[in-house]
């Protein structure tokens, strides 16, 4: 499985790849999968076992993302 | 050459923003359109471009500055997406045509008034008096084009509050340390070549919260492709067709610059340049200066007259003679220029900036004193 997040926009897509990047994960800007609705055309992709750590991430700097998606 | 003009465009520019320019035109991609390493590398650009603005201009959440193509673009987008039909706006007697030809447009289109507060350069208990039920915005200049006097924008904010301001700092961003979010503005617009010294054809539009004009341009964002709306989020909602991103690559690295200087450092190096001028004008016979000669009460722009010359042949002058580069003039501010008692004939504006020295300074001097000090039909006779 896959774990998508999306934010909204473009901006809010590379917002959020830092602030992951800095709490040491790795996050990898993909285009957005047809099956995610309503935002811009980028997704962040992490391996699922990385969603706790990165969730407490982007709490930290107010930046939750609008959707997240698990995918096969 | 000596250049005195850094308030119609900031020149040179510092190195490292021709470079971003060029490395920007040489990697190409569309930032938000599609995935692929152009395409992110340029969309990493003007993310990156955007922070580095935030934090010289005191914008926490760095979504909420669009990027325009200009601070006139920037001031459009927010006077045509504010206004509804009908009501009032005020405006300070220093608006450029930048405020004052989309204000009269709305005026004409939609049967609004526009009422101008008086003041030198603004007298906020007539600002505060004017404030009505019928107040639908307030525009003021942070300084004036051609005086260089700087506004009590956050003084008046506060008076007007809960009527929306909308700021034009194209004369101060970058000149003055001033945190955009603590104006008290709803809006504030600037330029981006001029003291943010960045390339023509850039501008910002910093939105405060609360504030959501409707988008006067709609069109594709990268994203939402689905929807025939445009998107509620900023900046996409503001931004509209492709960007200009060498325009804002390059915008970004003026901000490093800036930083890296520090805008009060830039601030006392323009404010010694700005007193010495105004010290060498006013000793000068023939010279009148226009606005406030208290140094600390203005930006690095001071615009006199000369008596018995044009201030278009004067300007030619110093060019061609001197080498001194100025603008001369109406400054496309009519409404300053009636309000300074320098309507219709204009002025000569000399403008300092981060390039400019001392000598410079002096070197423009004595060329103004050698020119006030003879007749115009005589000098330009002979040239």
């Amino acid at each position: 499985m896959r774990l998508f997040l999306t934010f909204g926009t473009t901006h809010g897509a590379m917002r959020a790849e830092r602030i992951l990047r800095t709490a040491g994960l790795a996050p990898e800007v993909v285009p957005k999968p047809a099956g995610i609705r309503g935002s811009c055309g980028v997704a962040v992709r992490l391996a699922p076992a990385c969603r706790a750590a990165a969730l407490v991430a982007l709490a930290a700097a107010g930046h939750l993302p609008r959707q997240e998606t698990l995918l096969p | 050459m000596i250049y005195l003009d850094q308030a119609a465009t900031s020149h040179p520019k510092p190195e490292p923003v021709e470079e971003a320019v060029c490395e920007a035109m040489r990697q190409g991609g569309s930032p938000g359109r599609g995935s692929h390493r152009l395409a992110l590398a340029a969309a990493r650009r003007v993310f990156a471009a955007r922070e580095s603005l935030a934090a010289l201009l005191g914008v926490s959440d760095s979504s909420r500055l669009i990027f325009t193509a200009s601070a006139t673009d920037a001031l459009n987008a927010a006077i045509h997406g504010s206004l509804a039909a009908g009501g009032e706006v005020l405006c300070s007697g220093y608006e450029h045509n930048a405020v004052v030809r989309p204000l009269a447009a709305w005026a004409r289109r939609t049967g609004g008034r526009v009422r101008v507060i008086g003041g030198s350069p603004m007298d906020l208990a007539a600002l505060g008096r004017a404030i009505c039920p019928e107040t639908r915005l307030v525009v003021l200049t942070h300084a004036s084009n051609v005086s260089g006097e700087i506004l009590p924008v956050r003084e008046a904010a506060e008076i007007c509050r809960p009527v929306p301001v909308l700021v034009d700092a194209a004369q101060t961003a970058g000149h003055l340390s001033v945190a955009w979010e603590e104006l008290g503005a709803a809006a504030v617009a600037a330029s981006g070549h001029k003291g943010l010294l960045g390339p023509q054809g850039t501008g910002l539009l910093y939105l405060a919260p609360g504030f959501a004009p409707e988008p006067v341009r709609q069109g594709g964002t990268g994203g939402n492709s689905e929807e025939d709306v445009q998107p509620a989020m900023c900046p996409d909602r503001y931004e509209s067709g492709t960007l200009n991103t060498p325009g804002i690559a390059g915008l970004g690295a003026a901000a490093e610059v800036l930083a890296a200087r520090g805008l009060r450092a830039e601030r006392a190096h323009e404010l010694a340049l700005t007193a010495r001028l105004l010290a060498g004008l006013t000793g000068l016979r023939g010279v009148n200066v226009l606005g406030s000669l208290d140094p600390e009460r203005r930006v690095g722009v001071v615009s006199f007259t000369v008596a018995g010359w044009d201030a278009g042949a004067f300007g030619q002058q110093l060019d061609e003679r001197f080498g001194v580069l100025v603008r001369t003039g109406l400054h496309c501010a009519p409404l300053a220029h009636r309000t300074l008692g320098s309507f219709p004939g204009g002025a000569v504006r000399m403008s300092v900036g981060h390039a400019t020295r001392a000598d410079d300074v002096d070197a423009a001097l004595e060329a103004v004193g050698w020119l006030a000090a003879r007749e115009e039909a005589a000098i330009c006779a002979s040239s």
